[in-house]
């Protein structure tokens, strides 16, 4: 199966929140989706799935969603922790999602076990913190077994081993030939688990592309070289067409050039090289760079 | 649609506020019909052969109509209908219903039908209950008017009545709105309409929501103010499915 957005558009009023947006989502891998606060994640989210009216097709598996016949089986999503009515008990809860594709009894007490909510089953959720409402929601979102996953933020909230148990659990589920598009702030994570990603800005796509080549566009990307004769070795490279600027106290920064090429114009010139690195931007890094003053909620004066 | 019918009902009765509003209901009728039972009996100074003041005559079929749509028993009903869309909004699970049902027509007469199903239990039991106790006091006539006939209409003035206050919450999205501005319109507006404006206006109280609603329930005109009470109702029901289909979730 695969999810196809095109030309997905929704205007709040005067102002674009979501401008013509296309991507396909593939199974097998993780596809992060990320964009600055307001960039439209959450309406792009919405209006795949029918809940905001605007412009532009969602289709899964070449159809509408209200085309199939059991919409649980053909995606699961979590949009918001708080999802929830606070009087209704957890297994309740889930026991009524289920009732689309009649889920048995024994599959609501499976993804009840599989979230660690076992015990809180019998519970009513309005005592429930943020990380557990985030495993009731998605507990919620992978009970009929859907083929793909729609998350809005699923990590916040979550403590460091349930973030690495997201993490594991999200990779897996993509494994298995299912799609998982998931939006999330924690850059670092999504490094962790993201194959593919989206990358949204005011509503515009920026990129949609492995998330190995949208890291390899940051021009942080670059190779540090740690020499006692600089400035010789800047010479030497300068004349060999490779252009580098000073790093630190002796080490020049060469922007996106094989290390052996460096290493060669060092050795024909007779210069000692004391390190050769290649510097990665992260994730988080390229984000920045690709979306540096496209925030619509960016906080205005700074730390001292 | 059984599917989201499954889902309205497994939403409905896991929520014990259902159960509470549909015993507050039962046991509000079954008091109004100990009440009239008790009035008429201290009425008739114990000797049921007398003849009766006209004021406080009643036939069985009256008590327990009488009883199980009174005012304050249909808000208590109402609330059970605006739950269906109120609950919902208030707590954000309208988006989780519509993922799995994406066809608004579905959810909107599944969310309408459970909730009616459910009113008209407790309508029933409210009648039964009320039906006993009016018989066992034995101060109430049996009288000879058309016992189905009124009944029906009494049961087609519940629904109308909830069917308001369920369209009116979903059009405002709001559950205390969709019960107060029923109750609002039918103890306070329409009586205050209908005193100071009907001299100018005089078809005004027939054409009133709830006073044509209240008419047919009691068997007066009962083709107009039937017509004028579905219309009502019907047209509150259109604006809100139109609302609900065509805004975002």
């Amino acid at each position: 199966m695969a999810v196809e957005a095109r030309g997905l558009t929704k205007s709040f009023g005067d102002k674009r929140a979501v401008n013509n947006l296309s991507f396909t989502l593939e199974p097998g891998v993780v596809t992060g989706f990320l964009g600055p606060n307001g960039s439209g994640k959450s309406t792009t989210m919405r209006l795949m799935l029918g809940l905001d009216h605007g412009q532009g097709t969602t289709t899964w598996d070449g159809r509408q969603l209200s085309a199939h016949k059991h919409t649980t089986q053909v995606v699961g999503a979590h949009l918001d922790a708080r999802f929830f009515n606070p009087n209704r008990t957890a297994r309740a809860h889930l026991r009524m999602l289920g009732a689309e594709s009649n889920v048995p009894n024994t599959r609501v007490d499976e993804v009840l076990d599989m979230v660690g909510l076992s015990a809180e089953a019998k519970k009513r959720p309005k005592t429930f913190s943020l990380g557990m409402g985030q495993r009731l929601g998605l507990a919620g979102a992978i009970l009929a077994k859907p083929k793909a996953l729609l998350l809005d933020e699923p990590a916040n909230g979550l403590d460091p081993q349930s973030i690495q148990w997201l993490r594991d659990f999200l990779k897996f589920y993509a494994s298995d030939g299912n799609i998982v598009f998931v939006s999330s702030h924690l850059l670092t994570e999504m490094q962790h688990m993201a194959e593919h990603v989206v990358v949204i800005s005011r509503g515009n796509l920026i990129a949609d592309e492995s998330a190995e080549s949208f890291v390899n566009r940051s021009t942080r990307n670059d190779v540090l070289v740690r020499t006692p004769n600089r400035s010789q070795l800047e010479s030497a490279l300068r004349v060999a067409g490779i252009q580098a600027t000073p790093d630190g106290d002796d080490g020049l920064a060469v922007a996106a050039h094989a290390t052996a090429a460096i290493g060669d114009v060092a050795f024909a010139n007779h210069i000692a090289i004391h390190e050769l690195t290649r510097r990665s931007a992260s994730l988080e890094e390229a984000f920045l760079e690709l979306t540096a003053g496209q925030q619509d909620y960016a906080p205005r004066g700074g730390t001292k | 649609m059984i599917g989201a019918l499954r889902y309205e009902w497994r939403r409905i009765s896991s929520i014990r506020a259902t159960w509470v509003l549909v015993a507050a209901a039962v046991v509000l009728s079954a008091g109004f019909a100990l009440l009239y039972s008790t009035l008429l009996g201290v009425a008739l100074g114990g000797d049921q052969s007398a003849s009766q003041p006209v004021e406080l005559s009643m036939t069985l079929v009256q008590g327990i109509t009488q009883s199980a749509a009174n005012l304050l028993v249909l808000v208590i009903l109402s609330t059970i209908a605006a739950q269906a869309f109120g609950q919902d909004y208030r707590h954000g699970t309208i988006r989780v219903t519509l993922t799995e049902f994406p066809d608004r027509t579905v959810v909107f007469f599944s969310k309408l039908i459970t909730a009616l199903a459910v009113i008209t239990v407790a309508f029933i039991l409210s009648m039964v209950l009320a039906g006993i106790i009016l018989s066992a006091g034995g101060n109430v006539a049996s009288g000879n008017e058309d016992a189905l006939g009124s009944i029906s209409r009494t049961w087609l003035y519940v629904l109308g009545f909830c069917v308001i206050a369920f369209a009116l919450t979903a059009i405002t999205r709001i559950l205390a709105l969709g019960v107060v501005i029923p109750l609002v319109i039918a103890a306070v507006l329409e009586p205050l309409a209908s005193s100071l404006l009907s001299s100018y206006v005089q078809w005004l109280p027939d054409a009133l929501p709830f006073a044509a609603g209240s008419s047919f329930a009691g068997g007066s005109d009962v083709t107009r103010s039937g017509l004028v009470f579905a219309a009502w109702t019907l047209g509150t029901a259109a604006v809100s499915y139109v609302m609900f289909t065509r805004r975002d979730a």
